[in-house]
């Protein structure tokens, strides 16, 4: 007969805590949402007064910015299996599984829903069409494939594309070279000096490469830009005098590793790299923040949050928070001429 | 003596305690391995921002772990743990083959924490089955202390921030569950182990061998309970992934590994692993046959040794040193109750495992050197260099040698468990190659 006492029980005991641990973590990782959070703002005079709730500790950043585009009203991913892409296979930074373009488009629509934006879409190249057939102004469109379909984009300055962006179209493009390739149903078609179309020279190349110095403007540490990758993005050296844009991130003496070049009314964002789970998350900063080319910071402030915090930050056309640093679990941002002090978000 | 064998909690045990918690904040505090760590960093933003496992990258091991990180992070954010990880500028020239992002101390000690309650409980595992079969109150606790201090098990504790002693917990529980009859109850365990890490899958042929012989006439119903309760538990721990659609994706640890494209030597070690990994299954389902059939007069004891040999199989298979955490637990069960020689390939094992951790010495000074300052970045950028740089590379010199060691120790945990059963693999050998005659073994 085997003694009960509380070192016979000791393997009870134990498994019961595991498991405990266990369901009591499934509940939280199912439930968890980005409902625990919120923030708000209200104008108080030259200043505003923003909100935070947050469920357990975490630092925030909020930035005041002049300058930007807006919340986009809409956002569209672009993805189309009938049409060849040029984009090629990246591997996620853990070696876990292959970020190749279909995982990238599907990560995306979590990645911005974090940052405010559930209402973002897939559109294929019949989509896409429509989309960039009507009026520009707060539409963002991403396109990780490389390429442009030719129901958008013809290697004219004639194509579709163009006009969209001159009446507001935000176009942020990740991987290959911008303008060099259009997208058939049966192949893929390059085109000479298409770069030049949209930027006004041949100002990207294919070298694989990276940048290690920071650009000092503020940016990187305002949103916490991550990717330091510069492969396909632009060599702000080679873009015609008098191009608006702003780079922000990191360099490589050459190219930036985030350029957003002004088109019109709209402007067209190129970010370095090939599907890295950084270079998503940084392009989820960007289309969520509406950085334009004619973006300046105003104010930053820092701090923690557990519960309810209050903070004070210079008035501009936009704040910007960032809850978790580089690890964000929330993240929003607020207008300030739509700002209702009474809705948190 | 130093421990009492009469007392369970006496001052030798409560030294030991001291000594293993100690080490592991001093080793949370100053070194901290950031490749693995930071992947929980990222998982935790993943949980919180309401995107669970599995629906943004960074997470792809089964959900258990995932879970555990799920009760994690209410931890750190009730006690304040703001700030878990930075990417550092001056890091970003490392990115090629380590990550420029370092994990705050804050987190690597609440990692440390948890990770701790594991060791604590695995090492409690060990204490109960050591007891369990030998009824020695002292050989008990001298297992406590062996795998409570051993320094790989501190180092991937304080330092690796990886789960493996988790597994290790599990196995251990579901074995002590199996020794009292519990199979229901075992057999949840055994689906919290597969589902936490896939080696412990490997135990299911010698578990199911166990309730074999044990169970008598009354095996069908006691296996019956153990599938039921393993079925039970995989269901509940699946279902979330189910719902969601991404199974798979809760498999990408063992389907990324498998894959390989070119012929570099990595993707030959992915190709090596889909020949040798069916290999090491047929193995583990003789060593089962063996015990069915030379079992002997005491069931549980002789259990307890197969389930040790069925570990030494599963790393057949050359492994990083935070997996043979899994094998540990039952080495030194083994060496407390059936053959105290070996204690000396467990010395080894741990000497090989711990070195095996030191070729990332110069990122897991990242936090010393970028958080505390207490290395100014000069000295730390030389160490870097040494380690990294010149035609082969320190860090390459380490690995292999401590990989080396590490399998040695396993060869040879594997040479005596064999001799104990009779099975005299030197004179076998002798025969075929013609060696001279060692000394017997003491």
């Amino acid at each position: 007969m085997i003694p009960m006492g509380f070192k016979d029980r000791f393997p009870i005991i134990a498994a019961l805590f595991i498991i405990a641990l266990v369901l009591v973590g499934e509940v939280i990782v199912t439930v968890d949402s980005r409902d625990s959070f919120s923030s708000s703002i209200a104008v108080q005079g030259d200043s505003v007064e923003i909100t935070m709730d947050s469920h357990g500790s975490h630092i925030y950043r909020a930035v005041a910015l002049d300058g930007t585009f807006g919340i986009p009203e809409r956002v569209c991913v672009y993805f189309d299996t009938d049409y060849v892409s040029a984009a090629a296979t990246g591997v996620s930074s853990t070696g876990g599984r292959p970020l190749d373009e279909r995982y990238y488009v599907d990560q995306m629509h979590d990645t911005l829903k974090v940052r405010g934006i559930d209402y973002s879409e897939i559109v294929g190249a019949k989509g896409l069409a429509d989309v960039m057939g009507k009026d520009g102004d707060g539409v963002a469109v991403i396109v990780i494939s490389g390429s442009l379909p030719d129901t958008v984009y013809d290697g004219t300055a004639d194509s579709k594309i163009f006009e969209w962006m001159e009446s507001g179209g935000r176009l942020y493009w990740i991987g290959g070279i911008l303008g060099k390739f259009i997208s058939h149903t049966d192949g893929l078609e390059t085109v000479e000096n298409g770069t030049t179309l949209f930027l006004g020279s041949e100002c990207i190349d294919d070298e694989v490469s990276r940048g290690y110095d920071m650009i000092e403007n503020g940016f990187r540490d305002a949103l916490y830009i991550q990717s330091n990758l510069t492969t396909f993005s632009i060599d702000v050296s080679k873009l015609p005098a008098g191009t608006d844009y702003l780079s922000m991130g990191f360099t490589d003496g050459k190219r930036s590793s985030i350029v957003t070049v002004k088109e019109g009314d709209g402007a067209v964002c190129v970010i370095g790299g090939e599907y890295t789970i950084r270079q998503r998350i940084d392009l989820a900063q960007l289309v969520a923040s509406g950085i334009s080319p004619d973006t300046e910071i105003v104010g930053i402030a820092d701090g923690t949050v557990n519960g309810t915090v209050k903070e004070t930050i210079a008035k501009a056309d936009s704040v910007y928070i960032t809850m978790g640093g580089f690890y964000p679990v929330y993240c929003q941002n607020h207008e300030v001429d739509r700002c209702s002090s009474a809705t948190p978000v | 003596m130093f421990f009492s064998d009469t007392r369970l909690i006496c001052r030798g045990m409560i030294f030991v305690v001291v000594i293993g918690l100690l080490f592991r904040v001093f080793l949370g505090f100053m070194l901290e391995y950031n490749n693995d760590v930071t992947a929980w960093t990222q998982t935790l933003a993943n949980i919180e921002a309401g995107a669970g496992l599995y629906n943004m990258a960074g997470y792809y091991y089964p959900p258990v772990w995932g879970y555990i990180l799920g009760v994690f992070s209410e931890f750190i954010g009730f006690f304040g743990v703001d700030s878990w990880a930075d990417i550092f500028p001056e890091l970003l020239f490392v990115e090629d083959f380590d990550d420029a992002t370092l994990s705050t101390p804050a987190f690597n000690i609440a990692l440390m924490i948890l990770l701790t309650v594991s060791d604590f409980l695995a090492a409690c595992g060990v204490y109960w089955i050591v007891d369990h079969l030998t009824g020695d109150m002292v050989k008990a606790k001298i297992g406590f202390t062996l795998f409570f201090i051993g320094l790989h098990v501190m180092f991937v504790c304080g330092c690796f921030g990886q789960f493996d002693s988790f597994s290790a917990l599990m196995a251990v529980i579901c074995v002590c569950l199996l020794l009292r009859g519990n199979d229901f109850m075992a057999g949840m365990m055994f689906a919290l182990a597969v589902l936490l890490k896939l080696f412990p899958a490997m135990f299911f042929f010698i578990f199911i061998a166990y309730i074999l012989v044990k169970g008598g006439e009354r095996w069908k119903h006691r296996c019956g309970m153990a599938i039921a309760g393993g079925l039970i538990m995989a269901a509940v721990i699946m279902l979330p992934s189910i719902l969601n659609g991404t199974v798979m994706d809760s498999m990408t640890f063992l389907t990324a590994r498998a894959e390989g494209s070119g012929a570099g030597p990595a993707d030959l070690l992915k190709y090596s692993s889909l020949i040798i990994y069916p290999i090491i299954l047929i193995l583990e389902i003789l060593v089962a046959r063996w015990f069915v059939r030379r079992h002997g007069e005491d069931i549980d004891s002789s259990f307890v040794w197969f389930v040790f040999l069925s570990a030494v199989v599963i790393f057949l298979y050359p492994s990083t040193p935070q997996y043979v955490i899994l094998l540990t637990p039952f080495v030194i069960i083994s060496a407390m109750v059936h053959d105290s020689r070996l204690v000396k390939p467990y010395f080894l094992l741990m000497a090989g495992s711990t070195l095996f951790m030191f070729p990332s010495l110069p990122m897991e000074l990242g936090t010393v050197t970028f958080y505390n300052g207490l290395m100014d970045y000069d000295t730390w950028r030389s160490l870097y260099d040494i380690f990294y740089t010149g035609p082969f590379g320190l860090h390459n010199i380490i690995a292999l040698v401590a990989a080396v060691t590490q399998y040695l120790a396993i060869l040879w945990m594997g040479y005596l468990a064999l001799e104990s059963k009779g099975i005299d693999l030197r004179r076998k050998l002798q025969k075929v190659i013609r060696l001279p005659s060692g000394q017997e073994q003491s």
